[in-house]
């Protein structure tokens, strides 16, 4: 009865210990800095990830970002987003991010909350093109609860954007930088 | 016709007031973006995002809006002066 007790009691510890499935659902900051303008804005993330915090570098995700749900607070620069010029959302409806490769750069630490921080190689895709991506990342956990967070730069050459002559390098940034951040309870 | 011109040229400044006094946007912002710092359930200081309604004036208005009101108002007083003049010389 004891033993039972106390493996009840130690239950939460063991919880996430083998390998689970989480959904996942959140924001992308992405911020254009040019020299004529800095546009700052935000779109819905999701994503799912097969995951076993005793082994993170199996851990396998795909994200979403629906081109669709990007705002800048502009409704008129939101529809160019949008259009063919930029990023094409009738034809390239969603980036995506599906990993390929996760490298631990620092173990797992901490105890009520555990951390650990990974540098994560996949093909992203944006506007069609599919690239290798590598970006470092924090995973947080607590009992269930998954949270990850990263932040990387897309160059919008690389991707065959080119909107409108002479906009991107003056008023849309050729570079991209972007933070995102993922919820989910791994079940 | 020297009075409207006036008016109008203060007006433009006006609205080159509004535009600065907005952040010098390019594109006016029909939404603002708020940013608030609380902590999550990690003990992370974060930052929320919301959009909310608001009104922030860029170039793209301000610019053809305070610029026509500027020239117009340049006009009117030109047109005052050169009327002035004829009606001296006369």
């Amino acid at each position: 009865m004891r033993s039972l007790i106390a493996l009840l009691a130690l239950a939460p510890m063991f919880a996430l210990a083998a390998p689970g499935k989480a959904e996942l659902t959140g924001e992308a900051k992405f911020v254009s800095e040019a020299p004529v303008e800095k546009i700052v804005g935000t779109a819905l993330t999701t994503g799912t990830i097969d995951i076993d915090l005793e082994a993170i570098e199996t851990l396998k995700a795909i994200l979403k970002v629906p081109v669709a749900s990007m705002k800048t607070g502009n409704d008129q620069r939101d529809e160019h987003l949008r259009s063919d010029t930029w990023l094409d959302a009738a034809q390239f409806a969603e980036i995506t991010f599906q990993t390929t490769a996760v490298k631990v750069t620092k173990p797992t630490s901490g105890a009520d909350v555990k951390e650990a921080e990974v540098e994560v190689t996949g093909k992203f895709t944006l506007h069609g093109v599919t690239t290798d991506l590598t970006a470092p990342a924090t995973l947080k956990w607590k009992e269930n609860k998954l949270k990850i967070t990263t932040k990387f730069q897309v160059k919008l050459a690389d991707y065959n954007i080119k909107g409108r002559d002479g906009v991107v390098g003056s008023k849309v940034g050729t570079n991209i930088d972007l933070e995102v951040t993922l919820k989910g309870e791994v079940k | 016709m020297r009075a409207a011109g006036i008016l109008l040229i203060l007006l433009s400044l006006g609205v080159g007031g509004v535009w600065f006094f907005h952040g010098q946007q390019m594109a006016t912002k029909t939404e603002i973006l708020v940013e608030t710092e609380k902590t999550d359930e990690f003990g992370d200081k974060v930052v929320e995002r919301t959009w909310e309604k608001g009104f922030k004036l860029g170039l793209d208005f301000a610019g053809p809006g305070g610029g026509g009101l500027f020239g117009l108002g340049g006009l009117l007083i030109f047109l005052d002066a050169r009327k002035r003049k004829k009606s001296r010389l006369a």
